[in-house]
């Protein structure tokens, strides 16, 4: 029986002002695809770049020459509207792939708000940081932090270019999140593989009980699953266990206390797969 | 002769005896033979009958000067090719293995790849042992960069580089903030935008700062900017230096990796030179391109795929491999011997192929495909004349290779000049070989004419004889011969009736009873249809019958032709006599040759005489039927009317001869004594017995001379004569001088032994004469004067009448001119 709490129908993919490639697109079909959710792709024209193509000194620096030249709003609107279409064309592909319904829709007003906002719809956010080991300015940038611990919806942070693929691994505690994140692990977890579950604690007592109640959640998938337990509860610790297995995608609570307020960041830089905050 | 009175000069012909059956075919004796069956026999060690060819090709062999290559001339199917390679193959078993030759990369000109030599057996092992070196830094260099050791190195070095940019970066960013200045990103770039409560200000708003606030910020902005240009434009160099580190990095893991492999295989090679060399050209570039065998380990996919798919191919590490272009030892042959049956340019030289790739056609020295004289090379090479002239340019390419000593592997296009697309030039491999070339004697004597070249690159002749005598000795050997073949052929043995049989064969086929022929692909052909024959027949021994059936059989197989140009005489559609008598009417006989079955049948030759000024008209010749040779007989036809009757008058004649219902072309000399027959018959107005054919050439003194195909001449006239009913007194007049050649087929000579059918040996004209008309040919007596009623004072007696007309028609001329 489907859990309806644990049940993903949209998908949001928010892309850039900046970009034409909507963020993590193809995991998000894959994830589309396993859920059979929608996806909804949404292009966000950044109200502070037409702010700023206003001030009469707007100048912008070319990445690929290095040069300054003018930021005009009109040359601005343009540039925007080829990269919608862009990304439209290119989301519109990677579904008909994939074969999952999704719309797409083009706004204008500041990013954070209009994702959050949009986040407000959907059960699941995907939001894409920088390439791994690129510079910082390629990272996944302060506004997408924040943005992260602003939605209210369960968030799959990755980084460009990252792929889901290989075993599902998930931190269960325990808790009402942890078990939502038990459950959305193994709804991801394809046919022919098996779940890892991995548990912070150290006490015997405590990791038995864990146990148990994964085994209660999962119900008969928990045969096939494998249970660990991290050397040390830490992020690090987690980093570790789900590089060591090749995890190809890690799932767990927003709340977990392992999760510091840069949590997501240091779990990026040091992993390659993407990770799933659960709320 | 009886008290000096003659037949002649009795006025009658001399009887000429007709040849006895003996005469007619020289059968071999089986008795004569030692042996029951040929399975006793030994193949002979010597060439049958071939001491000059033998002595040929030992020095040819043995002669290792520059230019002493071997042409072996003889007629096609004599066996010259086997018979030399046996010879040759002796030879190259008692000499060393030639060097193994290779291709290796030219790391400093890839396009020109690196010939080189390892002593005999060497190669393979080199080969494998560079092509495991591969496979093995497929997985070890791949290993060495993911070992925690290297991942910590080049994550450092990420670490450093990120560190770079991200302080640039982060120092930006505070300067901005402090300032109330954002950084941010543009379609196209970044820009740096004056915030206010974490948004960008809005144009009213900044409109309202004060002036001077609003200049601020424009500096601030402008400083800032210049500051991020900076940065832009430092984060190619870091990168590179970025770059540069890891590829050090990388190269000095690489050359851990290789570094023990390497030398491993120099201390294994260590006495070859060329190859050490190539080994450190080989580490240096390995340890440049290490990045290669990391993507390697990537999965790609299969390379049709990607072809179709537009896709990156897998890195190649061909390069590094070694190309083999021949193992000798694996042969075990000694020195190589090698035929090469379709000597095309690139057969001969080698080639570059190639393959197609995203398209392109691309090539690398890997691809380079020995040719017969790298195969060759170090041995000796056999090929036939022929098929190398008449493939493009094999001919010249050959000679040229030959004359360089070395091998120069080149496209035809390339040596043409039609094709101007980069390809590769393999480094030319010196060459060591012995050519022989086999072919017919026509083609070396054209060669020998024409070609400046020929005679200076191949120096030894083996002139290989069609033929030998038959004695006693080599009747013998030729039974060893036959043996051999039935051996090599694995037919069953033959009985020395059978031999026998195949001895008269050897001799009908060289077409003279005291020769043997050496066509060894026709005893071949023989032996193994009896073989058939004998197997049909249920028998374990060849014997004289089965022998005699695969020969009839091969006749009937080929003799439609035959049988159609009888049926035609038979049913008078070709108009031959063989009763009566005719004047100016003679039976020529002449040979076809189709493929390779010859027959003889006779042919209808007439003359008519007329008022003239001497000449012989040759009809054939006229419509352009007659070749030089036929036409050259019938003028000797005239220069002999001239020569015996000529000397008193002139000659007031003009005859003309044709070949009745001849409507092909008419060649050789042959029939010349039966044109002169048909036109002293003409002249002398005396019937000729049409119960005889004839054949022979004749010379202007009238004596008659040996012509070719005797044997079949008399037996196409013995057939047409026998469909017709033998009476006895039919035959066939042929040379004296051809009766050695005589070996006819069994009936025939059973008719002769029989007094049905005669040949009559022939040395004169006016012996033929009097045994075709029954009449005294007559000699002049010493008043110059033939018999009146000889052929000749017949003649004589006409052609004063012809010059008394052309007297009188003269005077008369005259008379009527006017004064």
């Amino acid at each position: 029986m489907i859990d309806q709490g644990t049940l993903v129908r949209r998908i949001l993919v928010a892309i850039d002002s900046g970009s034409n490639v909507p963020a993590g697109l193809d995991v998000a079909v894959e994830l589309a695809n396993r859920l059979r959710a929608e996806l909804q792709g949404l292009y966000v024209q950044d109200d502070d770049l037409f702010r700023l193509a206003a001030l009469p000194f707007s100048t912008q620096v070319n990445l690929a020459t290095g040069g300054r030249q003018p930021l005009e709003t009109a040359a601005l609107e343009q540039q925007m509207t080829q990269l919608a279409g862009s990304a439209r064309r290119r989301m519109a592909a990677a579904a008909d792939r994939g074969q999952v319904p999704w719309t797409f829709r083009t706004v204008r007003g500041r990013i954070a708000h209009e994702i959050e906002t949009a986040a407000a719809t959907v059960d699941l956010v995907v939001i894409e940081g920088g390439k791994h080991g690129a510079p910082a300015l390629a990272r996944i940038g302060l506004s997408s932090r924040t943005t992260i611990q602003n939605i209210s919806r369960s968030v799959l942070v990755l980084r460009a270019g990252a792929r889901f693929e290989g075993t599902v691994s998930v931190l269960f505690d325990g808790t009402a999140l942890g078990e939502k994140a038990l459950k959305m692990a193994d709804m991801l977890t394809p046919d022919n593989n098996a779940l890892t579950v991995l548990f912070a604690a150290q006490e015997p007592e405590v990791h038995s009980a864990l146990e148990t109640r994964t085994r209660e959640v999962l119900g008969h998938s928990a045969s096939a699953a494998h249970f660990r337990t991290l050397a040390v509860a830490s992020l690090k610790a987690l980093c570790g266990e789900a590089h060591a297995h090749q995890s190809g995608l890690l799932v767990l609570g927003a709340d977990n206390p392992l999760l510091p307020e840069s949590g997501v960041a240091e779990i990026l830089d040091s992993l390659t797969c993407p990770v799933l905050l659960v709320r | 002769m009886l008290l000096g009175i003659t037949a002649s000069t009795l006025g009658v012909p001399m009887e000429n005896d007709p040849l006895s059956a003996e005469d007619l075919c020289h059968r071999t004796d089986p008795a004569a033979f030692s042996f029951k069956t040929t399975a006793e026999l030994v193949e002979p060690d010597t060439w049958l009958g071939q001491s000059r060819a033998v002595e040929a090709v030992r020095f040819g062999i043995g002669m290792k000067r520059a230019g002493f290559n071997i042409f072996a001339l003889g007629p096609t199917g004599s066996g010259k090719h086997s018979l030399v390679r046996k010879f040759i193959e002796e030879q190259a078993a008692t000499e060393p293995f030639p060097d193994d030759w290779c291709y290796i990369q030219n790391f400093a000109e890839p396009h020109k790849p690196v010939a080189v030599n390892l002593p005999s057996g060497r190669g393979l092992p080199f080969q494998k042992d560079m092509h495991q070196l591969i496979e093995e830094l497929k997985t070890s260099i791949p290993a060495v960069f993911e070992s925690d050791d290297t991942r910590q190195r080049i994550e450092a070095l990420e670490a450093e580089f990120n560190q770079h940019s991200e302080t640039a970066f982060t120092e930006l960013q505070k300067k901005a903030q402090a300032k109330s200045i954002a950084l941010v990103r543009t379609p196209v770039g970044m820009a740096l935008a004056p915030v206010r409560d974490g948004e960008v200000l809005a144009p009213e708003a900044f409109q309202k700062l004060p002036e001077a606030e609003q200049e601020q910020v424009q500096a601030d902005i402008a400083t800032l900017q210049e500051e991020l240009q900076g940065i832009l434009r430092e984060i190619p160099r870091w990168g590179k230096e970025h770059r540069e580190k890891l590829r050090t990095l990388g190269q000095e893991v690489t050359q851990f990796a290789v570094g023990h492999l390497m030398d491993e295989l120099r201390e294994k090679f260590q006495d070859l030179p060329a190859i050490i060399t190539h080994l450190d050209a080989m580490e240096q570039d390995i340890v440049e391109h290490a990045n290669e065998f990391m993507a390697a380990k990537q999965p790609v996919q299969p390379e049709v795929n990607a072809q179709q798919d537009g896709g990156m191919a897998a890195p190649s590490f061909n390069r590094y491999e070694v190309n083999l272009l021949h193992d000798h030892v694996s042969e075990r042959t000694g020195a190589p011997v090698v035929y090469e049956n379709h000597p095309t340019h690139g057969n001969l030289l080698g080639r570059v192929e190639h393959m197609s790739q995203f398209g392109a056609l691309i090539t690398d020295f890997t691809l380079i495909k020995p040719g017969a004289l790298h195969r060759a090379n170090g041995g000796y090479l056999i090929l036939d004349a022929l098929k190398v002239l008449m493939q493009p340019l094999a001919w010249e390419e050959l000679k040229r290779t030959i004359k360089s000593q070395e091998i120069r592997i080149e496209s035809l296009g390339q040596a043409l000049s039609l094709i101007s697309t980069v390809s590769l030039e393999p480094e030319p491999i010196p060459l060591n070989v012995k050519i022989i070339l086999l072919g017919d004697r026509r083609l070396y004597y054209m060669l020998s004419a024409i070609d400046p070249e020929f005679p200076e690159i191949f120096k030894v002749a083996v002139d290989i004889e069609e033929d030998v005598d038959r004695t006693p000795e080599l009747t013998e050997q030729f039974a060893h011969y036959i043996a051999g073949i039935a051996k090599r052929e694995a037919t069953r043995p033959l009985d020395a009736g059978a031999v026998a049989r195949v001895v008269d064969h050897a001799a009908r086929l060289a077409a003279d009873s005291e020769k043997l022929s050496c066509h060894t692909e026709s005893f071949i052909d023989i032996l193994c249809e009896s073989d058939y024959w004998a197997g049909k027949a249920g028998k374990k021994t060849i014997s004289t019958e089965h022998i005699q059936q695969s020969i009839d059989a091969q006749i009937h197989r080929a003799d439609r032709v035959r049988e159609r140009t009888q049926e035609a005489i038979r049913r008078g559609t070709i108009l031959i006599d063989t009763t009566g008598a005719k004047t100016g009417q003679v039976n020529g006989l002449s040979v076809l040759q189709l493929g390779g079955f010859a027959f003889g049948q006779p042919s209808r030759i007439t003359a008519s005489v007329q008022l003239g000024k001497g000449d012989v008209v040759d009809i054939e010749r006229q419509v352009e039927l007659g070749g030089p040779l036929h036409s050259k007989g019938v003028l000797i036809l005239s220069g002999f009317l001239g020569e015996r009757f000529g000397k008193k008058r002139p000659l007031a004649l003009k005859a003309s001869l044709v070949f009745e219902q001849s409507y092909g072309g008419v060649d050789g000399d042959s029939a010349s004594s039966a044109e002169l027959y048909t036109l002293l018959s003409a002249l002398s107005d005396a019937p000729v017995k049409q119960c005889f054919a004839v054949t022979g050439s004749v010379n202007q003194h009238g004596q008659v001379q040996a012509i070719g195909g005797a044997n079949e001449k008399i037996e196409g006239f013995f057939d047409i004569c026998k469909q017709s009913g033998l009476t006895g007194e039919q035959g066939v007049l042929i040379p004296a001088s051809n009766v050695k050649h005589l070996m006819l087929r069994a009936d025939v000579v059973q008719a002769a032994k029989d007094g049905k059918f005669r040949i009559f040996p022939i040395e004169t004209i006016d012996q033929g004469i009097e045994i075709l008309t029954g009449i005294l040919a007559g000699e002049r007596d010493d008043a110059g004067t033939y018999p009146a009623d000889s052929i000749n004072g017949r003649i004589e007696k006409k052609l004063d009448e012809l010059s008394d007309v052309i007297r009188k028609l003269n005077i008369k001329d005259d008379s009527e001119r006017p004064k």
